[in-house]
């Protein structure tokens, strides 16, 4: 088990190796890898096992692959010289996690929507085999807009899955703008109560608040669980939270150089 | 028809070309739907977004609502062009558009973009090699893969003039200019493009740049090959492959797509149907799922370069 401070110390790791990747590739999804890192951090410190009780992780929104892929390689699961290789030719590191692929990824992903079906998926199996093992899965809140999603929640509810907790990744962006001009302002609060579904929010940059709402989503019997997590796009640099909409990047001179002063601030601090 | 091959050694970026051609269809007042599901920023008509709202709507990340709301619309008298990559306009909207399209006989204009090798880094999840195969058994479904930006263009245009359903089958990134500006085509009809008498390439999409360049390289060998860029990959054009396959000694067909369902296997067909005796060699995925590279590297790895190709053909030529 780590405390919040070595969980404030696994998230700085894991944004500067995520850093490092993209800025070693020159482009990437940027805002939306960022915005999960403390999630990706309470995680994969303190829920996920690996051992003899298999739990699972899901990334649905799929494109947020490189902070995933540093989270596994700083645990050990991807050798640390494969980890600049991110979309090379033949690399184990694909954009879009891909399960035969990369030591560690549970499930392959990257169509929006599929990610979350895979999660129902497993945690149903698990649970009518009577097998132990929670699934955690990270939805994006543009991705929310799939039909699919609706389609997994209702399942998830319908079917009581109480070893389940999705993940949403409200930062409030999608491609082509924000969420609520692209597409429409939901409140999720509610929209989750309606389908029977226990949500908690909490500020998902921050790992006290995200550890907590955890464990009230852990041991909660017969209902599904929600974790909305508040967060900013691009987290965890300044240059790229004040950004428009840092989705995919193309790294420009100016956006290479804001990487590369964070990297040595968070590597000081 | 009336066209020319561009002397010219000039490139154009293909997403560029659809959102002027879509702008200048509203400017002439053409009741035009553009019509995205969170890939505007992608397609090169974002502007239209901010500058023609009546004529633009972007449905979220919704493919599927996409697809059956945009066939629908055009009920209403719009002309629908919707837009996205590949897999998410084919493979998983394949219902929406058997029903709320192809059954209905609603139009639809589908801009498919980055099919293949073209995804490059997006992977597997965002390649399509199963397209067409997809969309070739949808009744009343029109598939073209340009070329190039003059084929595109008038793509767009004759959609506009006609309705029906197209899939367009295209990269958003520059490829070259094979054709000269005002080139027309005619619906349903490939294009002669090289005349040779041993083997006969065919090919589509950018492809034809492929087999353009292999043609020089047989003629180096002494090996005299016809270049077809089939454009139409359905309605095929029967007549002129029933001509080619006549006159030359083999065929190779070039598609960056799986073997089955593809046009390889159609145009198989037409040659077992007609009973000649000429072989046939396909470029094409051989049955595999798509990854993550450069350009050169995908080529190589799927075996769709120009050197596949040559070799490919002087194999069709061997007794
Ligand atoms: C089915 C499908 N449609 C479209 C895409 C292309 N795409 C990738 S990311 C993205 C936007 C996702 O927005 P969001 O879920 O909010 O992600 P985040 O803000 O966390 O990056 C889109 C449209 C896709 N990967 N899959
Ligand atoms: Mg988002």
């Amino acid at each position: 088990m780590k405390n919040y401070k070595e969980m404030e110390l696994f998230a700085k790791e894991i944004r500067i190796l995520t850093s490092q990747m993209f800025l070693h590739r020159g482009d990437g999804h940027i805002g939306g890898a960022f915005s999960i890192i403390e999630s990706l951090s309470v995680l994969f410190s303190n829920y996920i096992n690996q051992g003899k009780v298999k739990d699972y992780f899901v990334l649905s929104k799929g494109h947020a692959g490189p902070s995933y892929y540093a989270t596994l390689a700083l645990l050990g699961h991807i050798p640390m010289d494969q980890i600049c290789t991110l979309n090379e030719n033949g690399t184990i590191l694909p954009s879009h996690p891909d399960r035969h692929k990369t030591p560690g990824v549970d499930c392959t992903t990257g169509s929006l929507g599929q990610g979350i079906s895979q999660a129902v998926g497993i945690a149903y199996g698990l649970k009518i085999q009577k097998k132990s093992g929670m699934v955690f899965c990270i939805i994006g809140d543009g991705e929310f807009q799939e039909g699919e999603v609706f389609e997994a929640l209702q399942f998830a509810s319908g079917k009581k899955l109480d070893n389940l907790i999705v993940f949403l990744d409200y930062n409030k962006k999608q491609v082509d703008g924000l969420v609520k001009d692209v597409s429409c302002a939901t409140n999720f609060t509610l929209f989750f109560e309606s389908l029977g579904i226990h949500s908690v929010t909490c500020n998902g940059n921050d790992i006290q608040e995200v550890d907590t709402a955890i464990k009230q989503c852990m041991n909660n019997d017969d209902v599904a669980n929600v974790v909305i997590l508040d967060t900013v796009k691009g987290f965890g640099n300044k240059f790229f939270e004040k950004q428009f909409n840092p989705h995919h990047v193309t790294f420009s001179k100016e956006e290479m150089h804001a990487l590369t002063e964070s990297v040595k601030e968070m590597k000081k601090g | 028809m009336s066209w020319k091959l561009n002397k010219a050694n000039e490139v154009e970026e293909i997403r560029k070309i659809y959102g002027l051609t879509l702008e200048s269809l509203i400017k002439e007042g053409k009741p035009i739907m553009v019509c995205d599901a969170d890939l505007a920023g992608s397609s090169g008509a974002s502007f239209i977004y901010t500058k023609y709202p009546n004529n633009s709507v972007n449905f979220g990340i919704c493919e599927a609502n996409m697809i059956a709301a945009a066939a629908a619309m055009s009920m209403t008298g719009l002309k629908p062009y919707v837009h996205s990559f590949a897999p998410f306009v084919s493979r998983r909207v394949a219902d929406q558009l058997y029903v709320s399209a192809g059954f209905a006989k609603n139009d639809i204009h589908i801009y498919a973009t980055d099919p293949g090798y073209w995804s490059q880094y997006n992977g597997a999840t965002h390649t399509t090699f199963e397209d067409l195969a997809i969309m070739r058994s949808i009744p009343g479904v029109n598939i073209v893969a340009p070329s190039d930006a003059v084929q595109f263009k008038w793509v767009l245009e004759y959609y506009e003039e006609h309705g029906g359903i197209f899939y367009n089958r295209c990269t958003r990134k520059p490829i070259p200019k094979l054709y000269e500006d005002g080139s027309t085509f005619e619906f349903g009809k490939a294009l002669w493009t090289h005349k040779g008498t041993d083997v006969a390439l065919i090919a589509i999409g950018a492809s034809v740049n492929d087999a353009i360049q292999a043609r020089e390289e047989l003629s180096k060998l002494g090996i005299s090959a016809s270049v077809i860029d089939l454009f139409f990959v359905k309605p095929i054009d029967e007549e002129l492959i029933k001509q080619v396959i006549r006159e030359h000694k083999s065929v190779v067909t070039i598609e960056n797509h799986n073997r089955f369902g593809g046009i390889g296997e159609h145009i198989g067909s037409i040659i077992a149907n007609e009973g000649v005796q000429v072989k046939l060699r396909q470029v094409c995925v051989n049955d595999r799922y798509g990854e993550v590279g450069d350009f050169k590297y995908l080529k190589e790895t799927f075996k769709l370069t120009k050197e596949d190709i040559v070799i490919a053909a002087i194999n069709s030529l061997n007794k």
